[in-house]
């Protein structure tokens, strides 16, 4: 049994406070910028919110120069030592997705929280979910 | 086991370097060449602390001084202070361009040598060789430390555009005096002597790279971040529609 975030954007409304808690959760900031979860608004007026998905073989792991990213085992995310990186920005381009950033001097990505990640304890809509998954439902 | 820091009881595994203990207790230890994921430099000796062993002194670089046995560590008493003073003096003359040195002599008590001249006015850099390790570790290795003593100095081989550098500026990003001047104009970015063509992104108009680097970096559809983040919020959408 593992536990996966899992996102409704029907229910999202936009009211971001994913991404401040994430921000301040992280860096002790409020600020969209530092955070690892983006909410998008769609051309059809919905909104999205978004964060690393957790490839099952990620590139920005691969591309790292200096191991700054590595796959944390017990929670399944990929974290960033800030202290180990060199701001190269490879990840920033390798991700495919769109959820790796920089922001002021920072390489910013999302790690879970190290296991209870906030955006989904505080959203109000409950368009961010952390939940359990059992193995043979995968 | 346990190691002391300043009198603080500081837990540690055999084989951690003293930086690394300091720094996790909150214990704070000047550095310049020290970069945790470069690790191993010990070329700027800044980062000197005195340890006691039983009835041995020394006094050494933290940042690669393993800890393999209870020791007594001091990172401020008058002989590391002494110490210390003089290497940063020394990196003056060496870099008396540099605004960081300068400060760093300021708050560490730096001593005036009056008999020393700068090496070369206006540098900044210290050769401690931190540049071309990130270089080297992004499998670039365009730059190196070319000559020898006093005339050692950073740079591509033969001060020719190396077609080994992809223009990441990460070499920029890591120096800890700012002796690597990076310019972006017009579209264009010079470093060490070479002109590369940057790119856009392709929706919104946002710096991502020179056109090297992206293709270093396997990318090849133009997308900043965010325009990424966008593309896929749509597909997540359509994806979850559809079901
Ligand atoms: S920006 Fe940092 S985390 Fe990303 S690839 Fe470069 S060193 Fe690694
Ligand atoms: S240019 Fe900067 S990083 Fe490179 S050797 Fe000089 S001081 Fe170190
Ligand atoms: S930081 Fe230890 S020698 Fe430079």
């Amino acid at each position: 049994m593992y536990r996966k975030i899992v996102i409704r954007p029907e229910s999202c409304i936009g009211c971001r406070s994913c991404a401040l808690v994430c921000s301040y959760g992280h860096f002790k900031a409020i600020s969209p910028k530092l955070a690892s979860v983006k909410v998008y608004s769609m051309d059809d007026f919905t909104e999205m919110p978004l964060m690393c998905m957790r490839c099952d073989d990620p590139e920005c792991v691969k591309v790292c120069p200096t191991g700054a990213l590595a796959r944390n085992e017990k929670t399944g995310a990929v974290e960033i030592d800030h202290d180990k990186c060199i701001h190269c920005g490879k990840c920033v381009a390798a991700c495919k997705l769109g959820n790796i950033h920089k922001a002021f001097g920072l390489t910013i990505k999302c790690d879970l929280c190290g296991g209870f990640p906030k955006c989904a304890a505080v959203c109000p809509a409950g368009a961010i979910d952390f939940i359990e998954v059992k193995e043979e439902e995968e | 086991m346990i190691i002391t820091i300043d009198g603080k009881a500081c837990e540690c595994e055999k084989g951690e370097f003293l930086l690394q203990v300091a720094k996790r207790n909150g214990i704070d230890i000047p550095t310049l060449c020290h970069h945790d994921g470069l690790p191993g430099q010990a070329a700027c000796r800044v980062c000197l602390v005195e340890v006691k062993d039983g009835s041995r002194n020394q006094v050494t670089a933290s940042c690669v001084f393993p800890v393999d046995h209870e020791i007594e560590v001091s990172t401020n008493s008058r002989k590391v202070k002494e110490e210390r003073g003089m290497v940063l003096a020394l990196l003056r003359m060496r870099a008396p361009g540099s605004e960081v040195i300068a400060n760093m002599c300021e708050a560490y008590g730096a001593p005036k040598i009056g008999r020393l001249k700068p090496v070369v006015d206006g540098d900044k850099c210290i050769l401690c060789g931190l540049c071309k390790r990130a270089c080297a570790s992004l499998g670039n290795g365009a730059i190196e430390t070319l000559m020898r003593g006093t005339q050692k100095y950073v740079g591509t081989p033969y001060d020719q555009p190396s077609g080994d550098c992809i223009g990441c500026g990460s070499c920029a990003e890591v120096c800890p005096t700012g002796a690597i001047e990076m310019k972006d104009e017009k579209g264009v970015r010079t470093i060490w002597g070479s002109e590369f063509r940057l790119v856009y992104c392709r929706e919104c108009g946002k710096l991502i790279g020179t056109e090297e680097y992206m293709k270093a970096a396997g990318n090849t559809d133009d997308l900043c971040d965010e325009c990424k983040g966008r593309q896929t919020a749509g597909m997540v959408k359509d994806f979850l529609k559809q079901r």
